[in-house]
């Protein structure tokens, strides 16, 4: 249930936010290429800001104001109406009824949302190259993946699955400490989101750094 | 001579610095009615919680059912919580089950309790016709009305026939028809299953009703155990909170002769006449 949610009803939002982020790039890059006559390298500028970048940080900044806010409200919620302490007393462990799940859920789903939304990105990017720029699909495609190495692969999966861990964990971790009823749950709310995309943001810093430092 | 079933010894506790709890001394034992009178704030829900150790005392030693509970992980406190039975001030069900899973979560979740799926059905359903809410099976509990909430979480409480049980404010919020009612079952589960009962609650008539009144299955109905005027012995204790302190423990008819202002209130909902004046209660205007 909760992969669903998660990972399915975050699928359009990020597809979109993937689709958008290509084109914009792609467009903005094309002038910059034109200057120096290198708007054939349009592939290769798109899938390494993407693949690197925008699409992990986007998709997690995105599960982190969908996901984060409703995993802090949901567990808030469930914390001021004491079902929290009911499932204590009923025999039920809540890390293992409530954070585990949806721990495991968004470690599973996020790097999956975000290899979509690259690829989503990369196809919104082959739009533009193609229709404005006059690129062609094959060599926009052959730059794009041609510059890739195994290191830009591993640290765009590797981001998200850290990214999901912190913004679960976030989110969880505001939701069970709510109190002072429905403003409290609102005050987890936004803590939560701030909280976690703040996080995004220190994360990808360290990850990049690691990255730079290998290569 | 009665054993007890929950004791506190010098439990205190406190929350960002402010002592909620203090060296709360209380013996309930089996069979017994305890009644915890207090205004808000004055440390009936935590003293219930600790009951469970749903949270831990900074000091001092909490015993259930034999067991000093007062450090035991959460995984060791599981079977003893499966002996008792709790209704949570704000009912405590679980918005996304129906009435039926919610009944059940204890005998599903309770690896004591373990029961295949016909029984567990069995017992809900008996559980839930003791509330009389048997026809709310498939319903969820934003579908019910207030007091048929509460009235679903003593069903949840007492599924598993446990040896105390523990009601949170029940009557809180609730008009006096339905207030009577959840009394009455209240009352229905202490006589007909035997349980020992801790009653917080700031409402002086709950703690007399559940004094004075016994279940009779012929009338189908809570009656006086005693007459008018007189006080019923059915093992029933009165304790007062103000503040984290125990102000008052005694039996009704002592609880009623108490001179205390704070104490009086709950009884006489005004304070105390004052020795001197004239017999009746409350200030006199100056002539």
């Amino acid at each position: 249930m909760q992969m669903d949610s998660i990972g399915v009803g975050s699928l359009p939002i990020v597809a979109l936010i993937g689709a958008f982020s290509g084109i914009v790039m792609t467009l903005q890059m094309s002038r910059a290429l034109a200057t120096y006559g290198a708007t054939s390298q349009t592939g290769q500028v798109v899938s390494i800001s993407i693949i690197r970048e925008l699409g992990p940080v986007l998709t997690a900044l995105l599960i982190a104001g969908r996901n984060a806010s409703g995993i802090a409200s949901e567990l808030g919620s469930m914390k001021v109406t004491e079902q929290i302490d009911a499932m204590r007393a009923l025999g039920t462990d809540p890390i293992q009824k409530l954070i585990v799940p949806r721990l495991v859920a968004t470690a599973l789903m996020q790097p999956l949302l975000t290899a979509i939304a690259d690829f989503v990105g990369l196809m919104g990017g082959l739009l533009i190259a193609v229709t404005i720029i006059g690129n062609t699909a094959n060599q926009y495609w052959s730059s794009a993946i041609d510059i890739l190495a195994l290191n830009d692969m591993v640290q765009g999966l590797m981001k998200p699955f850290v990214f999901a861990i912190v913004i679960s964990l976030v989110g969880c971790f505001y939701g069970m400490r709510t109190s002072g009823g429905t403003q409290g749950v609102g005050l987890s709310t936004t803590k939560a989101v701030v909280v976690s995309s703040v996080w995004v943001f220190v994360i990808d810093v360290l990850i990049t750094q690691i990255f730079v430092s290998l290569t | 001579m009665a054993k007890p079933i929950l004791k506190f010894e010098n439990v205190s506790l406190s929350y960002d610095g402010k002592l909620v709890l203090d060296k709360i001394n209380l013996t309930v034992n089996e069979g017994d009615t305890f009644i915890l009178l207090g205004a808000a704030g004055s440390g009936k829900t935590v003293l219930l919680k600790l009951a469970m150790s749903l949270i831990q005392a900074d000091t001092g030693r909490i015993e259930l059912l034999g067991h000093d509970i007062t450090h035991l992980k959460e995984t060791e406190l599981f079977g003893i919580r499966s002996e008792v039975g709790v209704l949570f001030q704000e009912g405590g069900l679980f918005d996304s089950l129906n009435i039926a899973d919610n009944v059940a979560y204890p005998l599903r979740n309770q690896k004591s309790l373990a029961a295949p799926e016909d029984e567990i059905a069995a017992r809900v359903l008996e559980s839930l016709e003791f509330v009389e809410l048997g026809h709310t099976l498939d319903k969820f509990p934003s579908e019910l009305s207030g007091g048929m909430r509460r009235r679903v979480g003593i069903a949840r409480a007492n599924v598993t026939n446990p040896k105390i049980s523990l009601y949170d404010s029940p009557t809180a919020g609730l008009d006096p028809i339905t207030a009577h009612t959840i009394m009455s079952l209240i009352v229905k589960q202490r006589e007909l299953r035997k349980t020992t009962t801790v009653l917080a609650t700031h409402r002086y008539q709950d703690g007399a009703m559940a004094a004075n009144y016994h279940w009779n299955n012929a009338m189908h109905d809570v009656v006086r155990a005693s007459p008018y005027g007189t006080y019923a012995d059915l093992n029933t204790t009165f304790i007062v909170m103000d503040e984290g302190r125990i102000v008052f423990s005694g039996t009704q008819q002592q609880l009623e002769a108490s001179r205390d202002p704070y104490v009086s209130q709950f009884v006489l909902h005004q304070p105390p006449p004052k020795l001197g004046q004239s017999g009746e209660r409350g200030h006199q205007l100056p002539a």
